[in-house]
């Protein structure tokens, strides 16, 4: 009888400890193993050299999902392995930002336009650690330049638009179609 | 008890109480980082490269994960301000607080995400729209017919709605508990 019941508490012990190294990893790998990440949704509309606008939300709904019908966005990938990369938008619209995302989609770098006074903005990007060599490289050491360090190589720039009416759309989407982006030149 | 048994009760309960607790956890929302006010739940920060396994794992799986930027903020609910589903078929009335933000929206979706083919194209509702009443309040009605002043349209069927505040510290951490949001109350259903 006691020797039952001490199998069955070492049992129960042994299980709930691999179940919490389970737990572990499952928590871990689910991101890494997802597919349907907003990276893999935005792919289609990521071409090098040019951000491309999304499409507006429509009822028909072939808009990625995590987008705010409100807003327009456009999107751009980017490279650093080589070369810095650049990025330069102006927009005429109430709220606007840039933001920098890993190849699944994480943030690590967002810009609005109150931060520059509602000028435009210019974001410089490099590899993580490249900001010296970068600075080194430019006419007058990257003076009053905002350059931003990414934490991998590869991940896209979304440029987002608040649309304040049907009136102010136009010019957002002029201004996305305007911005640019590239490696640096 | 023989030694074959007790290994196959710990892979057993191993593996019951591995994935069970981490799909609980996953499927109900992250037990870290959370924020709950009202019917509305938001996850702060939660697209942000250094956001803690659990909170990445259950955006993930929501398969809606916002790009958003670190200066905004989205809350969802798929019930009213009384915790009843969210229904097409009803009419809701928005009213109340709208937290400090410099901008927000207001979208109306299926819980999924996806959003809900309208006559009128309208899917969401910016705050530089917003007709305020006399007293400076602002009423928000959502409804599948149309409604004067601010109205959003819906259509039969479950609905989520997503209010984004942009440009905001809300989410921060600091003075979080202070927030308000507004109060949707059901005012009819065929």
């Amino acid at each position: 009888m006691k020797r039952i019941a001490l199998g069955a508490g070492l049992a129960l012990l042994l299980g709930l400890i691999l179940g919490g190294a389970i737990h572990i990893a499952a928590i871990l790998a689910l991101p890494r193993l997802a597919t349907d990440t907003p990276g893999a949704q935005l792919a289609p509309y990521l071409s090098a050299g040019r951000f491309t606008a999304l499409p507006a939300v429509t009822g028909d709904g072939d808009a990625p999902r995590f987008l705010d019908p409100a807003m327009r966005y456009a999107v751009c990938p980017f490279d650093v392995g080589e070369r810095a990369g650049r990025f330069l938008a102006d927009l005429d619209a109430d709220y606007w930002s840039v933001s920098f995302h890993s190849e699944q989609g994480w943030t690590f770098y967002t810009i609005n336009n109150r931060a520059t006074g509602d000028e435009e903005i210019e974001v410089l990007l490099v590899p993580e650690g490249g900001v010296a060599a970068l600075q080194r490289a430019l006419p007058d050491g990257g003076e009053g330049r905002l350059i931003v360090e990414a934490p991998s190589e590869r991940g896209f720039v979304m440029i987002r638009a608040l649309v304040s009416g049907p009136s102010f759309l136009p010019l957002v989407e002029t201004g996305l179609a305007a911005a640019e982006c590239g490696p640096i030149s | 008890m023989p030694f074959i048994l007790l290994v196959v009760s710990v892979i057993v309960i191993g593996l019951g109480s591995g994935i069970g607790s981490a799909y609980w956890v996953i499927r109900d929302g992250a037990l870290f980082n959370t924020m709950r006010i009202g019917p509305w739940t938001a996850y702060p920060d939660a697209s942000g490269i250094e956001a803690d396994p659990y909170t990445r794992a259950h955006q993930i799986n929501r398969r809606m994960l916002p790009v958003t930027g670190f200066d905004s903020i989205d809350f969802e609910t798929k019930t009213d301000s009384q915790g009843a589903a969210l229904d097409g078929r009803c009419h809701y009335r928005l009213t109340g607080p709208m937290p400090p933000a410099r901008f927000w929206t207001l979208a109306v979706t299926r819980p999924d995400g996806r959003p809900i083919a309208n006559p009128a194209g309208r899917h969401a509702f910016a705050s530089p729209e917003l007709l305020r009443a006399e007293d400076g309040r602002a009423e928000i009605v959502l409804s599948s017919s149309a409604r004067p002043g601010n109205w959003l349209p819906i259509a039969p069927g479950p609905l989520a709605l997503v209010l984004t505040l942009y440009d905001t510290t809300i989410g921060s951490g600091v003075g979080d508990d202070m927030v308000l949001l507004p109060d949707i109350r059901r005012e009819g259903c065929p």
